[in-house]
């Protein structure tokens, strides 16, 4: 049952693992179209709701319904890919098809402190520290702030990320706001870096998190102002829904699925309508809810379903996608952490999720800490080999090695393991010597630890021109004086 | 097995589509609505109440139930006098001003309405005037609960609290607050009188509240 004005991309995009089958996406946007028209949304912004008025939309005060066609045109419209580049300009990512690059997650206001391991208020030291480790390691494609700035004011946090972030990594930067104001400070600075605004436009290092929708189907003032600038600014907008089961969404994974497609696809159209052609990224979240106390999981199965299904779907559609991993529940970079990073960072990147962010949260996104970017980084080394899979020829079958090792001999000798040995996957953690009385075994977190102290004694990210620096702190600078000036209002 | 006894399952199991019949028979057989109200309505709670803090039965069970009793406290209302109900207090709930995040609220209202607590939900993106005017209007308030999901909306509490100190009604009410980014330190710094980590600890913090 191919949908009417719908092309599918499922075989185009068709990753390693699927979670749901064609048919299944099918199914699945077609109860997403439905629910888009026949159930009501907020849209918190004036705006917003005047551009979709406009558009055919039937408002019922602060209410809408979306008609179907709106959604097929939008999806037609966006772009399914986008490059994003590195600090040098150079293209760092194609996101698109089924490429999968891994991130940290964003402003948290916890942090579990390298020296100490005692949680403490997180400041802007530690994205520093986050980036430095990042930028040393091969497996983090992209950054995003991993600690909130609770050392300067809260109101323009993101400015002061930003300008960590900048400072301390070549590597892409996904950015958020507390408002427009606040993106375009960042845009300025990223302006500073680039030359020009317009030259980062041309080859932005830069994405903007403009915020979530507030499930189920309320779409906040703020995440819309901050989701129309964006767009309207050319600058890569990611959108993404928090699904909760049996809390904001129904408890059964594909209602739940529904619910927050139905929020990241308002957003799409929302975009298309701005400025169409301009790059959407949307995103679902499914967590599971432990209903004792009522908290949320992040790294259960059912997160790694919800997910996987949202990324079939976006794929079907040909969308780019937001996903999610590595994150734990746990307090502590631990035998957790370690379970609900390999699950979740295996199956998106199994799945092809494209950004996959929050590497080294732990606390369910509430704190973060060094080690657990360094475990990640192992995890998604892993991943990928696993995703990589194996070659089957006459190379690899060396039929004519096995008959001339023969019985009881060695391969370690042959040139054929010399010439291949080294494509094995090595883990830079993992303990596989035989134990020795002489040598006191070492936990991996003792050498996670080590690992993250010599990253941050021998590593340099590349520095800026000293005059961009400056430009940076100066744009900080009005920053400041704008939360002030505003403030006495 | 008794109509009260039957009704009283009923409520235990949740069965909202059953309650109301199921009160209706439990009069029919002649029962005193005091005794249907109390045998048949309050005590499956309160069983339900103790398994839930042993673990046995999680928060979705406990809410159904709370529906279920309230419809069948709706039915039987008419007939009770004055004052047979018990209120065990009085609150303002409220999500602060520029959050739109108000699960957790809900989930906390939903429990202390079901404990016995009679509580004024203002709803979500509340401004501190508001809440200080529902206090002033109702002057038998005796807790202000607050949520907030973001670190951005969380000072918003302070204002609150500092808008119910000169409005003159802070030493009047108990202040309490919840969610994601705040905490017991939090707490301490904008002087509210408690915090817990989830619904249930906070209805329990509110029967100590007002006893106090």
């Amino acid at each position: 049952m191919a949908i009417e004005g719908i092309k599918s991309y499922y075989s185009a995009n068709k990753a390693k693992y699927t979670t749901i089958t064609e048919e299944e996406c099918e199914v699945i946007i077609e109860a997403t179209l439905e629910i888009m028209e026949t159930a009501e949304q907020i849209i918190g912004e004036k705006r917003t709701l005047e551009i979709l008025e406009k558009a055919g939309c039937p408002v019922n005060g602060k209410k809408v319904t979306i008609p179907r066609e709106l959604v097929l045109k939008a999806i037609e419209t966006a772009p399914s890919s986008f490059t994003l580049y590195n600090r040098n300009g150079e293209p760092a990512m194609e996101i698109g098809g089924t490429n999968s690059y891994f991130g940290l997650g964003p402003t948290n206001p916890y942090f579990c402190d390298f020296e100490s391991e005692e949680r403490r208020t997180s400041v802007s030291d530690d994205t520093k520290k986050c980036m430095i480790v990042a930028d040393a390691l091969p497996n983090i494609d992209f950054v995003m702030s991993l600690s909130g700035s609770n050392d300067g004011p809260a109101n323009n946090a993101e400015v002061m990320e930003m300008k960590m972030m900048l400072q301390n990594t070549t590597k892409p930067i996904i950015g958020w706001g507390n408002s427009p104001e606040g993106i375009a400070e960042i845009i300025e600075m990223c302006g500073a870096v680039a030359g020009s605004v317009e030259a980062f436009k041309e080859k932005p290092f830069v994405g903007i998190y403009v915020g979530d929708p507030v499930t189920p189907l309320t779409h906040p003032k703020d995440s819309l102002e901050k989701l129309l600038y964006c767009c309207e600014n050319n600058i890569p907008a990611i959108y993404l829904s928090d699904s909760q089961l049996g809390t904001l969404t129904p408890v059964t994974l594909a209602g739940s699925v529904v619910v927050g497609l139905a929020e990241v696809l308002t957003g799409l159209v929302i975009s298309q309508l701005v400025n169409e052609g301009c790059v959407y990224v949307g995103g679902v979240i499914n967590l599971s809810v432990d209903m004792k106390p009522v908290n949320v999981c992040y790294g259960s199965p059912e997160f790694c379903l919800g997910n996987g299904a949202c990324y079939d779907v976006l794929h079907y559609l040909n969308l780019p996608i937001w996903g999610t991993a590595n994150i734990t529940d746990s307090k502590f970079v631990d035998e957790q952490a370690a379970i609900e990073g390999s699950m979740t960072s295996l199956t998106s990147c199994l799945n092809g999720a494209h950004l996959i962010h929050d590497a080294g949260f732990i606390e369910g996104a509430m704190s973060a800490a060094l080690e657990q970017i360094v475990m990640n980084n192992e995890i998604i080394s892993y991943a990928r080999r696993v995703r990589e899979g194996m070659t089957i020829n006459e190379e690899t079958l060396a039929l004519d090695l096995i008959r001339s090792v023969g019985a009881g001999g060695t391969f370690i000798t042959e040139m054929h393991t010399l010439k291949n040995f080294r494509k094995v996957w090595e883990s830079t953690l993992f303990d596989h010597t035989i134990y020795d009385p002489a040598i006191k075994p070492t936990r991996m977190y003792e050498r996670m630890k080590q690992r993250v102290a010599n990253i941050l004694e021998t590593h340099s990210p590349e520095p800026l021109d000293p005059e961009i620096v400056e430009k940076i702190e100066n744009i900080y600078k009005a920053s400041v004086e704008r939360i002030g000036k505003n403030k006495k209002k | 097995m008794s109509k009260i006894t039957e009704l009283a399952v009923v409520v235990e199991e949740g069965r909202i589509d059953d309650v109301v019949a199921a009160v209706e028979v439990a009069l029919e057989e002649g029962n005193a609505p005091m005794d249907i109200l109390n045998a048949g309505l309050i005590d499956p709670i309160n069983v339900l109440g103790e398994k839930f803090r042993l673990g046995e039965v999680y928060v979705p069970e406990l809410l159904i139930s709370s529906k279920a009793m309230k419809m069948g406290v709706d039915r039987i209302k008419p007939l009770l006098a004055a004052g047979d109900v018990k209120v065990l207090g009085k609150a303002v709930f409220c999500t602060v001003e520029g959050d739109m995040h108000d699960i957790g609220k809900n989930l906390v209202v939903l429990l202390l309405e079901s404990a016995g607590f009679e509580v004024i939900d203002l709803g979500m993106d509340v401004e501190p005037d508001d809440i200080v005017e529902a206090v002033q209007e109702n002057d038998d308030v005796q807790i202000v609960g607050m949520s907030a999901m973001l670190t951005t909306t969380m000072y918003a509490m302070k204002e609150t609290i500092e808008a119910l100190e000169e409005a003159g009604l802070r030493d009047r009410v108990k202040v309490l607050i919840g969610g994601a980014p705040v905490n017991q330190i939090f707490a301490d710094q904008i002087g509210a009188d408690g915090y817990t980590t989830n619904a249930p600890s906070a209805v329990e913090l509110c029967k100590k509240l007002v006893v106090a």
